[in-house]
């Protein structure tokens, strides 16, 4: 039709058509080149969780806690042993580091009808309580099996604690007064956890060594075993459930995020390795957001990557 | 037309019969036969087929080979060839094609077509650290038969071992275990043989390891309880200032269960510095494949980089990647003027693509790369347009 069209003008006219007809294919193609360059896998980047003094960049991060209640992001800097929090459209709030009140925390929950931030520090090797109105700090130890735990990583809900430990590889599952309900093991033999999430009452686990996904029920019976297959890891660290059941796996070496579907088959990975918006230099975990977006903790790159789809 | 045909049909059938005749017996009319005479002869050797190896006229491959040697060896052994695509661990001469390191192409007294070697196996011309001549040495070592526990090409586990460690002590061992261990006070398990013996040999009876752990020698009880094997604790009441490390921001506790502190360290005995059950590169390789594999074969490679605690705090560290230090602490502790004369580093440089301080890892890649430096990109251009996208 175009043709036909420009065919009916003078010459020069129809030149000057054709050259503003070109210009604008070639503008869209560089429009549409450039829009895809900034999806990774079809996500988009669409802030940064970072620093917000320029001069003081954050020094190890190493995870994301997002509380659904107040719409915040608390961002855990073990390396500058602080807490900062941010509004979910990324917005800075404040940050919460108390002259040698921290030492090296590592994750976070927040208590949701008393505000206490719950706070795995591995200077301490402790779950501490944090009463920021009676400011008040309580560190103390977990055991479970009778041995010290090294809790690494920590998930709260209205009335349970989940703390993966570091040593064993296991779940831990304690009761608001830290005392054990479920210890949960990964069945392999040489196994052990590094990452887990609790969807809808069910436990899931990462056994990065065997690369496979073990599911338990609230009552610490075992689930599903789930193998992931068709990828080739190198270093995976943490993982996550998507809306949809989807199992994001995070690669630490590789900067990478690897999707399986929910029989354990591989769909497909994005990222790369690299300081780009779209590039993870040594991540270490990633959570979604309850507005379906996918926060990356890049560690290596310091900040907390946002995309969405 | 016919003429022609039959002209070049005769000039065929001449030159094929005569370069038969050629590859039947003319290559032995200079070359010795004494090469092709041991007892096991490669396959076309026996035919006296040359050719299939070699071209009798011109190569522009040393030895007149016909091809290129791995496409040459791989021409026939393809089931090799596949073998290394699908490899996790690969025997280095391997994985270069490099056959005839190990293998005599005409003939040998081995079978395999291993070649001979003057230090009385192959295996030690290369590794020559393991032909220490041992008081005691295990059988299988000692005979040079290494393939009873390695596989000389590829293998699923480190080391190139033909199976788990355990499993492949107790194959041959299996009714010695009991009466080789009645003087302890507990039943000795089929399981983590070489945390107290060399599989290759060692100047104790038994072959038993050159450094006996102190509680070891005392009494077993000190870490054995019932049979249950003591926590990450009882380690840490003697190794005290351990235990600070492993509450570092990355303690290396390895979620695998049990006694973390054994995953790298021999409870027993060891042959090694700090008790380790291995040398140090096996032990971190263990886990780490991955980045071993990333440089293991680049052409620029850290010196020592197989000594991983050179760099790297192995208990725990409150740096990135469990370095000893910051990104330019660790390296200017051996390379002194780093940073005094290169491009800025340290406080106050700021890598423009994060926000981050720069420091040497920013550009290097320390363990090894395909470029000079152990650059992470090409130092001609294209790591410098990462940031300074205007020149």
């Amino acid at each position: 039709m175009k043709n036909i069209a420009t065919n009916n003008l003078p010459t020069e006219r129809r030149m000057r058509v054709q050259l503003f007809s070109s210009f604008l294919a070639v503008l869209s193609v560089l429009v549409f080149s450039i829009g895809t360059a900034k999806a990774a896998g079809g996500w988009t980047w669409q802030f940064d969780l970072a620093s917000s003094d320029k001069n003081t960049p954050f020094q190890m991060i190493t995870s994301l806690y997002i509380s659904a209640e107040n719409e915040r992001f608390y961002v855990v800097e073990a390396g500058g042993n602080s807490l900062h929090s941010y509004q979910f459209d990324g917005e800075f709030l404040n940050t919460f580091s108390p002259e040698g009140a921290l030492a090296q925390p590592f994750d976070m929950a927040r208590q949701g009808t008393s505000g206490e931030l719950w706070v795995i520090e591995k200077g301490r090797n402790s779950l501490t309580r944090i009463d920021l109105q009676a400011q008040k700090i309580v560190p103390e130890e977990l055991h479970a099996e009778g041995r010290l735990v090294y809790p690494e990583r920590l998930i709260l809900d209205e009335d349970r604690v989940y703390v993966l430990d570091r040593l064993s590889g296991n779940v831990i599952t304690y009761d608001h007064d830290l005392k054990v309900l479920h210890v949960l093991e990964s069945p392999a033999a040489g196994g052990g956890f590094v990452d887990f999430v609790v969807k809808d009452n069910e436990i899931w686990a990462l056994d990065a060594r065997m690369a496979r996904v073990h599911t338990f029920n609230a009552d610490g019976g075992s689930g599903r075993a789930l193998s992931l297959a068709g990828y080739d890891f190198s270093f995976p660290v943490a993982l996550e459930v998507g809306p949809s059941g989807f199992i994001y796996i995070l690669d630490k070496h590789q900067g990478s995020v690897a999707v399986f579907d929910g029989s354990g088959e591989f769909k497909y990975n994005f990222f790369e390795k690299g300081h780009d918006k779209n590039s993870l230099y040594l991540p270490e975990d990633i959570v979604f957001d309850p507005l379906g977006r996918l926060c990356v903790v890049d560690g290596g790159n310091g900040r907390v990557g946002v995309f969405s789809r | 037309m016919k003429i022609i045909k039959f002209a070049v049909l005769a000039a065929c059938l001449l030159f094929g019969y005569h370069t038969e005749v050629f590859a039947a017996g003319s290559c032995f009319q200079c070359h010795s036969r004494q090469g092709f005479t041991k007892k096991f002869v490669h396959e076309p050797a026996t035919r006296e087929q040359c050719r299939e190896c070699h071209n009798p006229h011109v190569s522009k491959h040393k030895g007149l080979l016909a091809d290129e040697k791995t496409a040459l060896c791989y021409g026939c052994h393809q089931e090799l060839k596949e073998t290394l695509k699908a490899a996790k661990v690969t025997h280095n001469p391997f994985a270069g094609g490099e056959c005839l390191v190990c293998h005599d192409p005409h003939s040998s007294t081995k079978k395999g077509l291993i070649r001979e070697s003057e230090t009385g196996s192959v295996c030690f011309d290369c590794h020559e650290e393991l032909a220490t001549q041992f008081k005691y040495r295990h059988q299988p070592f000692a005979s040079g038969n290494c393939q009873v526990c390695h596989d000389p090409h590829v293998a699923e586990r480190i080391q190139l071992l033909v199976d788990d460690p355990d499993r492949l002590c107790v194959s041959c061992h299996r009714a010695d275990i009991e009466a080789a261990h009645k003087k302890f006070s507990y039943k000795v398990k089929e399981e983590g043989c070489l945390t107290c013996h060399n599989p290759h040999g060692s100047d104790s009876a038994s072959l038993v390891r050159k450094v006996l752990h102190a509680p070891y020698q005392d009494d077993c009880g000190t870490c054995h309880n019932n049979g249950r094997i003591a926590g990450v604790e009882k380690c840490l009441e003697c190794h005290d200032q351990i235990g600070e490390k492993l509450s570092s921001i990355h303690g290396h506790l390895t979620s695998k269960g049990g006694n973390g502190c054994i995953n790298c360290h021999s409870p027993h005995a060891s042959d090694f510095d700090n008790m380790l059950r291995n040398r140090q590169s096996q032990v971190c390789r263990k886990c780490h494949s991955d980045t071993w594999d990333v440089y293991i074969d680049k052409p620029y490679k850290h010196p020592d980089a197989e000594v991983c605690s050179n760099c790297h705090a192995p208990h725990g560290s409150n740096y990135p990647v469990m370095l000893k230090d910051d990104g330019n602490a660790t390296c200017s502790s051996c390379h002194e003027t780093q940073g005094t004369f290169t491009h800025p580093v340290g406080a106050g440089v700021v890598d423009k693509r994060n926000g981050q301080i720069m420091t040497c890892v920013t550009c290097h890649y320390p363990h090894g790369t395909i470029f000079e430096a152990n650059l992470k990109l090409s130092g001609s251009m294209e790591l410098c347009v990462e940031c300074h996208k205007n020149y």
